[in-house]
C-alpha cells in the first residue's frame, strides 16, 4: 500500500512537472503534454467540427472520460486520451477540408 | 431598366442551367448504375436489393406474399392521419399529392420541406404537440401517406437559384468522406453497390427513396429515411446528425432528385 | 527482434497503467483475432482471406500477398492509410485515425502476409 501510494505520488509530481515546465502544444499533430492544454485542444476542435456537421462519433465521449480521468487524479492517462481525442479532431478538420472537391467521379 | 432585363434573363438562365444539371448529373448517376450493375433494369431499382440478388428477392416476395409486417402500421397511420386531422393541412389535403409534391424547395424560408417536416408542422398546428423524426407516429402517417402514391413517379424538382445551392449541399453531403472510418454514402451505396459487406448486399442509392419510410427486419420495425441516414453515419463513425435538420434534408433532397422517374412503392420491407 | 520484444513490453506496461490493472495477466489477442474481430480490423468485411467465413467482396481478396508485396512496409502502409495511394479509397485508414493500434496493425500486417 506504501509503495502503491509513493508511486502515485511520483507519477504525479513527475506529471506536475512537465506540465508546467515544459508544457509544449503542438496545435497541428494534436499533441500537448500538459492537461488543460490538451483537453481545450479537443474541445477547440470537436466544436469547429461540430459547427460544420463533420464531428466524429466517439470524440465527445473521449473528452468527458479524459475529464473524468483527470479528476481521479490518472493524469498520465487523462492526458493520453484527451490527446487522442484532439488527434480525432485534427483528422476530422483534415476531411472538412476535402470536402469542397467531393463529388462524383463519373 | 435595361439592367434589370438583363439580370432577370440572367436568373432565368441560371434557373435554366439548374434544372438541366440535376437532368445531367441524374443521367450520369444512371449510367454508372448500367456499368456496375448491366443486368438490372431501370424501374426495377425501386426494389432495391432484390433487383440485384435472385435469392434475395425471392425470400422478399414471400414476404410481400404473407402479411408484411409493417401492414397493420400503415394501416393505423391512415387512421391517425384523420384522427388528428392532418387532412385539415393544405400540404396534406390529398396524400398522393403530398408524397409527390415533398421534398420541395420553399422559396419563402429558403429551405427544402421534406414530407415529414410538412406532417410535423401540421401535426403541431393541429394538436399543439410534437411529433418525433424517427421512428412510430410518424412513420406510420408518412407510410401511409406515401402508400396512396404508390405507383406515381418521383418526382423532384429543383428550379431555383436557392433550391440549386440547396440540392448541391446535399450532394456534397453524399459524396464527403467524414467520420473515423473516412467513408462516404457513394463509397457503398455508389460505387460498391450490388457488393456484399460480410453477406449483405450494399443497396444502390438509385431508387432508395421510392420506399421510403421503411421496415427493416434490423429495427423490427419501421422508420424514416433520415433514421437511416443517421444509422449510415453512425456506421462510418461519424456524429450523426438530427433527424430533419438542415443537412439531412438537404441530403434528401438530392438523394430524392436522383431517383427521380423511378415508382413510388408500398412493398417497403429491406433487411 | 529486439525492437518486437521491447514494443510488446511497452504495449503490455501502457495496458497495465492505463486501461486494465485488474487484468494485467490477460492474454495479448491473436493477429487472426485482430483480423477478424468485428470491432477491430473487421477485414473479412470488404476481403476473401483464407479460413475467415461470410467474407465481403468490395475489396481484392487477400491471397499470395508475399508475392504482391515484395516489400512487407507497403502492405502495412496500405494498412495504416490505403488513402495515400488513393484518395478515394472506401478502406479506412486504421493507422491515421487510429481505429486500431500500432501494435494492432503489426499484428494484422504479419498475420495478412502469412496468407
Amino acid at each position: 500500500m506504501k509503495k502503491l501510494l509513493l508511486t502515485t505520488m511520483a507519477v504525479f509530481a513527475l506529471t506536475v512537472q512537465a506540465g508546467s515546465s515544459s508544457s509544449v502544444h503542438n496545435w497541428n499533430n494534436g499533441y500537448s503534454n500538459s492537461f488543460k492544454s490538451a483537453i481545450k485542444a479537443a474541445e477547440t476542435g470537436y466544436k469547429a467540427n461540430l459547427a460544420v456537421n463533420m464531428a466524429w462519433r466517439d470524440t465527445r465521449k473521449m473528452i468527458t472520460e479524459a475529464k473524468k480521468l483527470h479528476k481521479a487524479g490518472k493524469n498520465v492517462a487523462a492526458i493520453a486520451l484527451a490527446n487522442k481525442a484532439h488527434k480525432q479532431t485534427v483528422n476530422a478538420t483534415a476531411q472538412t477540408a476535402l470536402t469542397e472537391s467531393a463529388g462524383p467521379r463519373f | 431598366m435595361k439592367k434589370l432585363i438583363t439580370t432577370v434573363a440572367g436568373l432565368g438562365l441560371l434557373v435554366n442551367v439548374a434544372s438541366a444539371d440535376v437532368a445531367s448529373d441524374q443521367k450520369a448517376f444512371i449510367n454508372h448504375f448500367k456499368t456496375i450493375l448491366p443486368n438490372v433494369e431501370f424501374a426495377d431499382y425501386t426494389n432495391g436489393v432484390y433487383a440485384v440478388d435472385q435469392d434475395s428477392r425471392e425470400q422478399f416476395e414471400e414476404i410481400l406474399d404473407g402479411i408484411p409486417p409493417y401492414e397493420e402500421a400503415v394501416e393505423k397511420g391512415g387512421k391517425e392521419y384523420l384522427k388528428f386531422g392532418l387532412n385539415k393541412c393544405t400540404s396534406l389535403k390529398n396524400p398522393a399529392v403530398a408524397r409527390i409534391k415533398h421534398p420541395y424547395f420553399d422559396e419563402a424560408t429558403q429551405q427544402v420541406v421534406t414530407l415529414e417536416s410538412a406532417i410535423k408542422k401540421c401535426y403541431q398546428q393541429q394538436t399543439g404537440k410534437k411529433l418525433g423524426s424517427k421512428k412510430g407516429k410518424i412513420v406510420r402517417i408518412s407510410a401511409w401517406i406515401s402508400d396512396q402514391a404508390a405507383g406515381q413517379k418521383v418526382n423532384v424538382k429543383v428550379e431555383s437559384i436557392g433550391a440549386r445551392v440547396a440540392y448541391e449541399k446535399g450532394k456534397t453531403f453524399f459524396y464527403a468522406k467524414r467520420g473515423q472510418l473516412n467513408m462516404s454514402c457513394a463509397d457503398c451505396h455508389v460505387y460498391n453497390a450490388g457488393k456484399k459487406a460480410r453477406a449483405d448486399i450494399l443497396s444502390p442509392a438509385l431508387g432508395h427513396t421510392t420506399h421510403i419510410p421503411m421496415y427493416r427486419a434490423k429495427w423490427s420495425g419501421m422508420g424514416t429515411l433520415h433514421r437511416r441516414y443517421g444509422g449510415c453515419l453512425k456506421n462510418m463513425r461519424a456524429k450523426p446528425l438530427k433527424a430533419q435538420s438542415e443537412a439531412f434534408r438537404n441530403m434528401e433532397f438530392f438523394h430524392q432528385a436522383m431517383s427521380n422517374g423511378l415508382e413510388i412503392t408500398a412493398d417497403r420491407y429491406r433487411k | 527482434m529486439n525492437k518486437s520484444i521491447s514494443s510488446i513490453s511497452a504495449v503490455v506496461i501502457l495496458a497495465i497503467l492505463f486501461m486494465m490493472p485488474t487484468q494485467a495477466g490477460a492474454k495479448e489477442m491473436t493477429g487472426e483475432e485482430v483480423t477478424f474481430g468485428r470491432k477491430l480490423g473487421n477485414c473479412l468485411a470488404c476481403h476473401v482471406i483464407l479460413d475467415g467465413n461470410l467474407p465481403g467482396t468490395i475489396g481484392p481478396e487477400l491471397l499470395a500477398m508475399k508475392a504482391r508485396y515484395p516489400n512487407k512496409a507497403d502492405l502495412r502502409e496500405q494498412i495504416w492509410d490505403s488513402t495515400i495511394k488513393n484518395p478515394h479509397s472506401i478502406m479506412p485508414p486504421f493507422g491515421k485515425h487510429q481505429v486500431l493500434t500500432e501494435r494492432q496493425i503489426d499484428q494484422i500486417t504479419d498475420f495478412i502476409y502469412s496468407k
